[in-house]
């Protein structure tokens, strides 16, 4: 949905968002707008968060119960509705954070390093 | 996920504004920019497609997409009530009479029998074919050895059906009872619903104790519970009732009433203990055991049967056993013009399916515009055929609806006028199954007729108007084709059947059925054999001084007669089987109107003493004396008879029903034999049923412990006979009817249709000079070239069905010229009628007319 094409910015590969949001969780609860904007400074605004896709992505872990939900007031004091990470979040985070690091590891070794890159 | 948690809209769009707020916030914070609010809105980038793509994901989109289809599917067929109207009667006269067959054949054939784990259950019978002996009875010899010596039955149970007089006082009446050993209970597996069955214990000393069926049980004792241990007098003697059968359990006969230990009856000390091994009277019911095949058990059997043939050689006994399934026992006769009738329901339901789908065609093409408008506009295809199908499945339900109610009146219709001796037929009702397999067929018949002209109608080019593209026209004439085909095959399948019947009309009785009364006449109690005689004769004077009744006389069975087992004419051996025989009195030629050929009839002067004498029919002389002389020829039955002397012959008489050829007959006088149950029948000058009463109350009146009886016509007792043969012809015929009328409808909405979508190109050739004769002969020509490519292909078709029904055809070969050439002048003349208004329509086009217009 992104109209932009931002050359700097990387588009989020599919399936990632999911495990993005779920780590950001880690760190506490968290409303909307925050995870968007924790996820943008920890990736050092290489990734843009679509927030159309965000918002259907939370819906969807909520729905299979890896986050929970509820309002509350935020830093800003003005009501926010509060993602949390559940039990069976947390270990969907494990399990899915291990895969991407093998993932990740592979791609490395198939592409080489850095610096013989073309 | 089946159920989801819904968050309302309300909830998103909150939160939405929350986050655009925090961000607002962000960006103030980082200073340098006028309009936060516009800049966090324009960071966000679609609401509105965030909240579709929610909703979307939150509900059941095809929930509401059907919701909306149902709303516009109802809005367009009202907008269209003759097509809609049209479809749903098809349907539901296709539909409807697939259920009502569906619901007899489930009744009759499908259910199974209420016995435990009836599939194992079979009669073994008794074959021998030098005899014409088939599903012959079995000594009780016989069946102790097959019951000792089988390894492929669990147990085995043998019967006999009996009749017993009930009541006590006045004029009893004659029932249908059973005698059955103690095992009987078990090998079917039932149980009384009240009350108990007798133990082997009772049936060893011969209690006289009885089972009632449910029937007499309302019947004779109100339902009440005191029923048991009450009296039951049955012949004159005393039982105990001690237990009462489910309504359901009509075992081995329909109206059997009761069931008494085979020990309790006086002809067990009397003829049953001491019988020879060749006296065959009883039935044997046997439980295969698991695993065991009918191959298995009837070799089984056989190997038997044999060993006791050559064990008792002085004995005649049966040549081979033969195991019928229980189920084919009572409904094999019936199965295939059950499956017959249900054929025709189902190719009924095919031509209804066709129409439909020219309907819908049709209908599909007048709104391809609108499609191309919804495609335009962004719709999916998925979309516009769902719209369709939903379409047809609201008309669907309406036929689905309506067929329920059309079903349970045929059905209902069926049970009154159908044939009273099909099995279990009366218990046809409309139940759950019923309506099962209404909604499966109707979808199934909505799908199959909706599918097709879906296709096509989204398969067509965005905005292309070519309406009479040759694809449309090919798909047409195929359906002609198809509906024709179908249309004669249940056509020529009636005709046959008809034809059948008429032949059977035809067929020579060999006597005047009508101004004819019967009733069979009962004496039971003890009277001299000289007294039946008398009583008889007295019946017939009586009868006959009757004003309105011409003659009378009286014969052991009028409409029944069986072949007795041999015959031994004099100077021959032993035959078998022999002629069928019964005894006379009265006027008897004269009165049942067959006419006397050579020699007298009997007269006072034969009676018991005075030379045994006897007519024969032509048919015995045939068979015996051809070319000869039959007066003074002598004949006996059994070697220890004494030898009949012929002094008579008569005409033929088929009285052993219609469908069967005229077995040789001989009569002999009453005062000579000995019956106390016979057929009175009287000759009537006017109506015959306005002296019913009077001719019963007069027989009545002469002896009052005469048992109850009924007084019928003869035509009625043919009726009867012809009932099943009527049935099937009827409905067969009904069916063809509507097939021929729904095909009729078919050809002419498509060739009025074509003349409609060519008027334009009509318009030019007659402006080219085509004279309107040519035009009607060329309408004409094209609808009658589809019917007869349709016949001929139905013809082949019909060919091959017919030689599965051809057990089912009386004198009338499957390739019937008559018949078949019969149904394609019929369904020609039928397309002709049909095509005949499009092709004055398309006579009468006035070219100038259409093209100024255009």
């Amino acid at each position: 949905m992104p109209s932009r094409q931002d050359d700097e910015r990387t588009s989020l590969l599919q399936g990632t968002l999911d495990l993005l949001i779920l780590r950001t969780l880690v760190l506490g609860s968290q409303h909307g707008q925050g995870i968007a904007r924790l996820i943008q400074q920890q990736s050092e605004d290489v990734f843009l968060v679509d927030h159309g896709s965000l918002y259907l992505a939370l819906q969807r872990l909520e729905e299979k119960g890896w986050v929970n939900a509820k309002w509350g007031i935020s830093e800003n004091n003005r009501r926010a509705r509060f993602y949390a990470l559940t039990a069976k979040g947390r270990g969907r985070l494990t399990d899915k954070t291990s895969q991407w690091r093998k993932i990740s590891r592979a791609m490395t070794r198939i592409l080489g390093p850095e610096e013989s890159e073309a | 996920m089946f159920w989801k948690k819904r968050r309302s809209p309300e909830d998103l769009r909150e939160e939405i504004a929350s986050h655009l707020a925090h961000q607002a916030d962000d960006i103030r914070d980082r200073g340098k920019c006028p309009d936060p609010q516009a800049a966090a809105r324009r960071a966000f980038g679609n609401i509105t497609a965030l909240e579709e793509a929610s909703y979307e994901h939150r509900h059941w989109m095809w929930l509401d997409h059907l919701r909306l289809d149902f709303r516009q599917a109802v809005r367009q067929l009202k907008k269209r009530p003759g097509f809609s109207v049209m479809v749903v009667l098809i349907l539901a006269l296709g539909v409807g009479a697939n259920s009502a067959i569906f619901s007899v054949i489930r009744a009759v054939l499908l259910r199974s029998l209420p016995y435990k784990d009836s599939g194992r259950l079979a009669m073994v019978f008794t074959d021998d074919p030098a005899r014409e002996l088939h599903e012959g009875r079995t000594s009780l010899l016989n069946f102790a050895d097959w019951k000792n010596q089988n390894r492929s039955f669990e147990d085995m149970t043998v019967f006999t059906p009996q009749t017993f007089l009930l009541g006590t006082e006045g004029s009893p009446e004659r029932m249908r009872s059973a005698r059955v050993p103690a095992n009987f209970w078990p090998v079917l597996g039932v149980r009384p619903i009240l009350g108990r069955v007798f133990t082997s214990d009772e049936e060893k000393r011969g209690e006289r104790l009885v089972v009632l069926s449910y029937g007499l049980w309302q019947r004779q004792f109100a339902g009440l519970r005191e029923a048991i241990g009450a009296n039951l007098v049955m012949d004159g003697r005393n039982y105990r009732v001690i237990g009462v059968m489910p309504p359901e359990f009509r075992f081995p006969f329909t109206d059997t009433r009761v069931w008494e230990p085979i020990t309790a009856h006086p002809y067990w000390a009397t003829r049953d203990v001491n019988a020879p091994r060749s006296n065959a009277g009883w039935l044997v019911l046997g439980r295969l055991k698991p695993g065991v095949s009918w191959t298995q058990a009837r070799e089984d059997l056989n190997a038997i049967t044999s060993r006791l043939k050559d064990e008792y050689p002085a004995n005649e006994l049966p040549e081979h056993a033969i195991i019928v399934p229980l189920k084919l026992v009572s409904t094999g006769q019936y199965q295939l013009s059950l499956w017959l009738l249900f054929g025709s329901v189902v190719v009924m339901l095919l031509i209804g399916c066709v129409n439909v789908a020219g309907l819908l065609l049709a209908r599909g093409i007048a709104r391809e515009r609108e499609f191309a408008l919804r495609e335009a506009l962004g719709a999916k295809r998925t979309r516009i055929v769902a719209q369709l199908v939903t379409e047809t499945l609201v008309l669907a339900s309406c036929g689905g609806l309506l067929a329920l109610l059309l079903a349970a009146g045929i059905t209902q219709a069926i049970k009154v006028y159908g044939p009273a001796d099909i099995p279990r037929l009366s218990e046809t009702q409309i139940d759950w199954q019923v309506v099962l397999f209404t909604t499966g067929v109707t979808i199934c018949t909505a799908l199959f007729a909706s599918l097709w002209p879906v296709f096509y109608s989204t398969r067509r080019q965005l905005g292309s108007r070519h309406f009479t593209s040759g694809s449309t026209h090919r798909t047409r004439n195929f359906l002609v084709i198809g509906q024709f085909a179908l249309a004669l095959l249940l056509t020529t399948t009636a005709g046959l059947l008809i034809h059948s019947f008429l032949r059977l009309r035809a067929t020579e009785l060999g006597f005047r059925p009508d101004h004819l009364l019967v009733m069979r006449i009962d004496l039971h109690v003890g009277k001299t054999i000289e007294q039946q005689a008398s009583y008889f004769e007295r019946a017939i004077e009586r009868a006959e001084s009757l004003p309105g009744v011409r003659s009378a006389a009286a014969i052991s069975g009028f409409l029944r007669t069986d072949p007795e087992d041999s015959v031994e004419i004099e100077g021959h051996s032993l035959q078998h089987p022999g002629p069928c025989e019964d005894l006379i009195t009265g006027h008897y030629f004269q009165t049942a109107g067959v006419p006397l050929l050579r020699g007298r009839t009997f007269s006072s002067h034969d009676r018991r003493g005075s030379l045994p004498v006897a007519l024969v029919n032509e048919a015995m002389v045939r068979a015996y004396w051809p070319n000869e002389d039959p007066i003074g020829k002598r004949f006996r039955f059994k070697a220890s008879d004494p030898w009949l002397t012929v002094v008579g012959v008569a005409g033929n008489m088929r009285r052993q029903g219609i469908e069967r050829p005229i077995a040789p007959q001989v009569f002999l006088p009453h005062r000579q034999g000995e019956d106390n149950m016979m057929d009175v029948i009287v000759r009537t000058t006017g109506n015959p049923a306005k002296v019913t009463a009077l001719v019963r109350g007069a027989i009545q009146t002469l002896d009052k412990t005469v048992a109850k009886f009924k007084v019928s016509t003869v035509d009625e007792e043919l009726a009867q006979q012809t009932s099943q043969r009527r049935f099937d012809t009827f409905l067969v015929g009904s069916f063809a009817f509507a097939a021929l009328f729904l095909s009729a409808i078919g050809i002419y909405g498509i060739s009025h249709q074509l003349v409609v979508q060519r008027t334009k190109e009509i318009a030019v050739r007659m402006a080219l000079g085509a004279r309107p004769k040519a035009v009607q002969v060329l309408v004409l020509r094209q609808g009658l070239a589809l019917a007869l490519f349709g016949a001929l292909l139905g013809l082949t078709a019909a060919l091959f069905v017919a030689r599965f029904v051809s057990k089912l055809l009386f004198e009338v070969a499957p390739g019937d010229p008559i018949a078949l050439g019969g149904s394609v002048l019929l369904l020609l003349a039928i397309a002709g009628i049909a095509c005949w208004m499009p092709s004055v329509r398309a006579a009468r086009i006035d070219p100038m007319r259409v093209l100024r217009h255009e």
